[in-house]
């Protein structure tokens, strides 16, 4: 049950951190394309394979695991904005942009995670 | 420059205006779900927050966002969000197949934010509390995309290419459909069924056969 409440915390601040996050990308970032949901999504992924690649050749607790991958990796990183973003995109006549949020963002949280996965194996 | 809070997002502020005009040039699609307001591209962003994606967007310097009130709702509804996800993750393992649980979540993360931050930006736009809340907190953080790129990277590891695509290609279409579904059903007007008197005639049970339940349901 306390594992469980440690989790929500971290996913409280996984949430606000994408909140954040999102927000300073696209004060840098020009025109349609939502470049702060993709920043998320692609560095909470890779911290996910990470932890993941700690946790199989390192050790690293389930405990840990749980909170800062289904915790705070889970909120930090989104499907929900990512497909709202990817409709309103091709409904706003921009169907490249909207391929481009899809597929570039889920290949580019595939590549992430096996950046991480690479890395925590090392 | 910021989004003042006390001000609601109307249809009739020049970013809206322009996005109408962009919008009527622009894809079959919009006109086909009914698309004559604007929500946002970004569903986390204010929709009159500066950083808000849009074909005239351009670098805005820094904005204040982090207000208390603001970060509050988005922090609680992201701690309910998390635990709801792990929960239903811990209750339903895939040990090993098709990570079900995770495409159920998505899915229906999906299909609620369409269908909630439509109905809140088009009628509901002075419940500013409810998008950092729902859409922002707990939608944000019920779905997740690092479970679904861990999943597909596993199955791809370990040589099964299908179970790998066809993660992708569910999660993908389902998700899409589910926010489509939700943005046209959170714009339609559901305008209640008026009857007038003299065409209302309730069949008498009596006579058989010529009851009409559905007409009698209706009343």
């Amino acid at each position: 049950m306390r594992l469980a409440l440690v989790v929500g915390v971290a996913g409280a601040l996984g949430a606000l951190a994408r909140y954040l996050v999102d927000g300073a990308v696209q004060d840098r970032s020009r025109g349609a394309f939502p470049y702060g949901t993709t920043v998320v999504n692609v560095t909470g992924s890779f911290v996910l394979g990470l932890i993941s690649s700690l946790a199989w050749h390192h050790g690293l607790g389930s405990t840990a695991r749980a909170v800062i991958g289904a915790g705070f990796c889970g909120a930090f990183t989104t499907w929900s904005t990512a497909a709202w973003e990817t409709v309103r995109l091709a409904e706003e006549g921009l169907p490249a942009h909207a391929a481009m949020n899809a597929l570039g963002g889920l290949a580019g949280a595939l590549a992430a995670a096996a950046a991480g996965i690479a890395l925590g194996a090392l | 420059m910021e989004p003042d809070d006390e001000q609601p997002f109307t249809p009739s502020t020049p970013q809206a205006r322009l996005r109408r005009g962009e919008r009527a040039r622009g894809h079959r699609l919009a006109r086909v779900l009914g698309a004559d307001d604007p929500l946002p591209i970004d569903p986390d962003l204010d929709p009159r927050d500066p950083g808000e994606p849009s074909r005239t967007h351009v670098p805005a310097g820094r904005t204040r966002r982090a207000r208390p009130a603001t970060a509050a709702l988005i922090a609680a509804g992201g701690f309910v969000g998390t635990l709801a996800r792990y929960e239903v993750s811990v209750a339903w393992p895939s040990r090993g197949g098709f990570p079900l649980a995770t495409w159920v979540i998505n899915t229906s993360g999906a299909f609620v934010l369409g269908l909630v931050l439509t109905v809140l930006l088009e009628r509901h736009a002075r419940l500013s509390w409810v998008r950092p809340l729902v859409c922002v907190g707990l939608l944000g953080s019920w779905t997740t995309m690092s479970s679904l790129a861990l999943d597909v990277d596993t199955f791809l590891r370990g040589g099964h290419v299908l179970l790998a695509g066809a993660d992708m290609g569910a999660s993908l279409l389902a998700g899409f459909g589910a926010v489509t579904v939700g943005i046209a059903l959170g714009r339609r007007r559901w305008s209640s069924q008026v009857v007038p008197a003299t065409a209302v005639r309730l069949e008498p049970a009596s006579v058989p056969g010529t009851v009409d339940t559905d007409r009698a349901a209706r009343l």
